[in-house]
């Protein structure tokens, strides 16, 4: 039900609002689902990455990264994007010196928003 | 719909009268002659008001790219930085410090050309996502190299820079070009309108820029 509610506030919050979904309590609960999942890959990062409070534009744009190469709202096309992102820094990390391998991640926003801004798999 | 945008824009700008106008000009004088008073704090206050007339520019040039022309860009820090950076250099290459000012302000805006027309290529919020990748691509690459200054910064010899009341009034400068570029291109009645008569009441550079606000790209084959 809290999916479907999501949704159907991102699609229209007026409509959804006069069929009788409190719009601001499911949008917190977006919030809450999506800054959580944040904080526990934040735990996890911090396991196994040296970090600093400098650190989370990197990871910011990298998440923008990912979703936005696998088209925004997608599951499937994240799955995707994810493995594509992380296996291309990882390999650019054999030539490159691994203090700019996260440059390689702007570098695909780039040219994905330019070349394709609705995403690999979007629904649209 | 267009006639409506122009509305919306000119009650976001704001229309400029004489009252401001004089608010401007006094304060500009005093700002102009502050330094000739001796009084006890006065460096101090000198150097706070040096970061007031940087941050007033820094400010009104944002304004211009995300206030006029509304392309909301996060990646201003770059070029603010480069232009830091490339001061720098050429301090430290031995130029002189108001040439390498300039010859930084030339730099960053050839630099800037290429990356507006890989911006200017998205639209809307991903325009910004753009602006703020380029952003942190700089950020990474100066904080890579050490002849880039590394992560320890840079130690500029002693020049014109080094005196607070060269700063005060090399800042002041820029805030009050900033305005004027503003009062001048940008304004509904800024004073390039009324000589050119362009029969809009906006700006020539604001009318041409709000017309093709869709997207970015159109905005920047518009202009």
């Amino acid at each position: 039900m809290t999916g479907k509610k999501i949704r159907a506030v991102s699609q229209s919050k007026e409509s959804a609002e006069i069929l009788g979904i409190d719009s601001l309590s499911v949008r917190q609960t977006a919030w809450v689902i999506g800054i959580a999942s944040a904080g526990l890959m934040g735990a996890l990062v911090g396991l196994v990455n040296p970090f600093s409070p400098y650190a989370g534009t990197t990871y910011l744009i990298t998440a923008f990264t990912v979703a936005i190469l696998g088209g925004m709202g997608s599951m499937f096309g994240t799955i995707i994007a994810g493995f594509i992102v992380g296996m291309t820094e990882s390999l650019f990390s054999i030539i490159l010196p691994s203090q700019i391998t996260p440059v390689i991640a702007f570098i695909i926003i780039i040219v994905a928003l330019t070349v394709r801004p609705e995403g690999l798999f979007s629904r649209s | 719909m267009p006639i409506e945008n122009e509305k919306m824009a000119m009650r976001n700008n704001g229309q400029i009268n004489q009252r401001t106008y004089l608010t401007i000009m006094v304060l500009g004088m005093i700002a102009l002659g502050l330094p000739l008073l001796r009084f006890p704090t006065r460096e101090y206050i000198l150097s706070v008001l040096t970061f007031v007339f940087i941050y007033k520019a820094l400010g009104q040039s944002w304004n211009i790219l995300g206030g006029f022309a509304k392309q909301f860009s996060l990646g201003h820090a770059a070029f603010f930085g480069l232009g830091a950076f490339l001061t720098a250099f050429g301090c430290q290459l031995g130029a002189p410090a108001l040439l390498s000012l300039v010859i930084a302000g030339i730099l960053v805006a050839l630099v800037s050309y290429p990356l507006g027309r890989i911006c200017f290529a998205a639209k809307g919020p991903y325009f910004t996502i753009i602006t703020l990748a380029l952003a942190e691509i700089f950020r990474i690459i100066f904080l890579w190299r050490p002849e880039l200054s590394g992560s320890e910064g840079l130690t500029l010899p002693v020049n014109f820079f080094s005196k607070n009341i060269n700063m005060y009034y090399l800042a002041l400068t820029m805030a009050a070009g900033f305005i004027l570029i503003v009062i001048m291109f940008l304004l509904p009645n800024g004073l390039l309108s009324l000589v050119y008569k362009t029969g809009t009441q906006m700006g020539p550079l604001a009318v041409r820029i709000s017309r093709k606000e869709k997207t970015a790209g159109s905005s920047s084959r518009v202009v």
